[in-house]
């Protein structure tokens, strides 16, 4: 997970792997004490990354509840054939995309345009085509992009994270890029018609 | 032939832009893709406009306070999540049904139906192990469910197993809820769906009791 593991070095890296490989099979022996410091540990990272789709903390409070519910019922799965990181992003994942797949709540209303800072109007515009264009994307792209542009996801660990292959990943992203440059267009030929009404 | 392996080298580097933008790729991807970019006009947009999403992605949100995590919520979730969850909800559901023949005749038309019925809905009626209408779950789990936490889940809702599941996460399951509504039916989905085990649940038919 470049987000989190970029500020350290690789062997204090392979350190914190290494315990988190312990935390987890303490867990799937039914370790509670293991499961909270896992959830201390993970806590900000998970809430960062799932209240940027939610806009609601009571819901992320929830979504974070289920996905440490999830690895304590799953942790006797984990095999430690990828990064225990890895793993715990990609149970968030598939809860998060579960949620947002549901009919309760949508990513226009995960994404408001009020949240987005605009201190000028170029900026503005600029960010508010890639909110439309997000926008309409559905939820395995809208998270593709998030995995590899938020979290900073190499296409092994997206793929990692997703359960998907690396080409399902690239076609998604390839899919999702199409359609926001079709968003862009769109908002330039707008911008030209109101340019020409002046 | 140029043009071809060119399409093809187009193709394939076009695909690795966002891990370009994102600085993610190996050295040697890198440096291929550079190098392409350089001489092509449509990659040159569109890492323009991958630059543009991450920004807008890492720059345009503000980030939310996080608050301290709260372990003694979490444990008391997973206390409640420990007991039989489902199953407290079937009493309500009993005691608010009311009969609904037309509703479960929508039920049964839910799903489409071949033409000749599953083997498991005879199985079923014919053994005559309960006179009740049975409603038929589709649970897909999340694939990092295990089997023994599916046993459990299965348990806890008072379900049986109908059948070999569809495929390792997927399940039928036949549950007696009495006459029910429709609306009671989906929202009881709903609360199915919403156990951190469970990726989508919804009732496909009902079977009802032979004479």
């Amino acid at each position: 997970m470049p987000e989190t593991d970029s500020s350290i070095s690789g062997s204090s890296r392979a350190v914190r792997d290494t315990a988190e490989r312990a935390l987890l099979g303490a867990i799937a022996s039914g370790d509670r004490t293991a499961l909270t410091r896992l959830y201390t540990d993970y806590h900000p990272r998970l809430f960062k990354f799932v209240y940027r789709l939610t806009r609601s903390h009571a819901v992320t409070d929830e979504l974070i509840n289920d996905i440490m519910l999830a690895i304590w019922r799953g942790a006797g799965n984990f095999r430690g054939d990828s990064k225990p990181s890895t793993w715990i992003f990609g149970i968030a994942y598939r809860q998060a995309l579960k949620r947002l797949s549901r009919k309760s709540l949508s990513f226009s209303e995960g994404f408001e345009v009020d949240h987005l800072p605009h201190a000028d109007t170029g900026s503005f515009e600029r960010e508010d085509w890639v909110r439309r264009g997000l926008a309409t994307l559905p939820p395995t792209q809208r998270l593709a992009m998030e995995l590899v542009f938020y979290l900073g996801l190499s296409y092994d660990e997206v793929a990692a994270v997703t359960d998907c292959p690396v080409n399902t990943v690239k076609t998604r992203m390839f899919h999702a890029r199409r359609k926001l440059r079709q968003e862009l267009l769109a908002s330039a030929s707008v911008a030209d018609s109101q340019g020409e009404d002046r | 032939m140029n043009q071809t392996l060119h399409t093809i080298d187009h193709e394939e580097l076009a695909a690795l832009l966002p891990w370009y933008v994102n600085e993610t790729l190996g050295e040697s991807e890198r440096a291929r893709v550079q190098r392409h970019v350089e001489h092509c006009e449509s990659c040159r947009e569109n890492v323009d406009i991958l630059s543009e999403v991450q920004r807008a992605l890492r720059n345009g949100s503000p980030a939310p306070l996080v608050p301290q995590p709260d372990t003694e919520r979490l444990l008391s979730a997973l206390e409640q999540r420990e007991r039989p969850a489902i199953r407290r909800t079937l009493p309500w559901i009993a005691a608010a049904a009311t009969v609904a023949a037309v509703a479960m005749t929508v039920a049964w038309q839910l799903a489409p139906r071949p033409a000749d019925p599953p083997a498991m809905f005879e199985t079923l009626t014919s053994t005559g192990a309960d006179a009740s209408i049975n409603y038929v779950l589709e649970v897909r789990f999340m694939p990092d469910s295990s089997a023994d936490s599916r046993g459990a889940f299965f348990e806890s809702i008072g379900a049986s197993q109908l059948a070999t599941p569809m495929s390792t996460h997927v399940y039928r399951v036949a549950l007696g809820l009495g006459t029910v509504s429709l609306a009671e039916l989906e929202q009881y989905a709903d609360e199915i769906e919403s156990q951190p085990e469970v990726a989508s649940a919804r009732f496909v038919a009902v079977q009802l009791p032979v004479e």
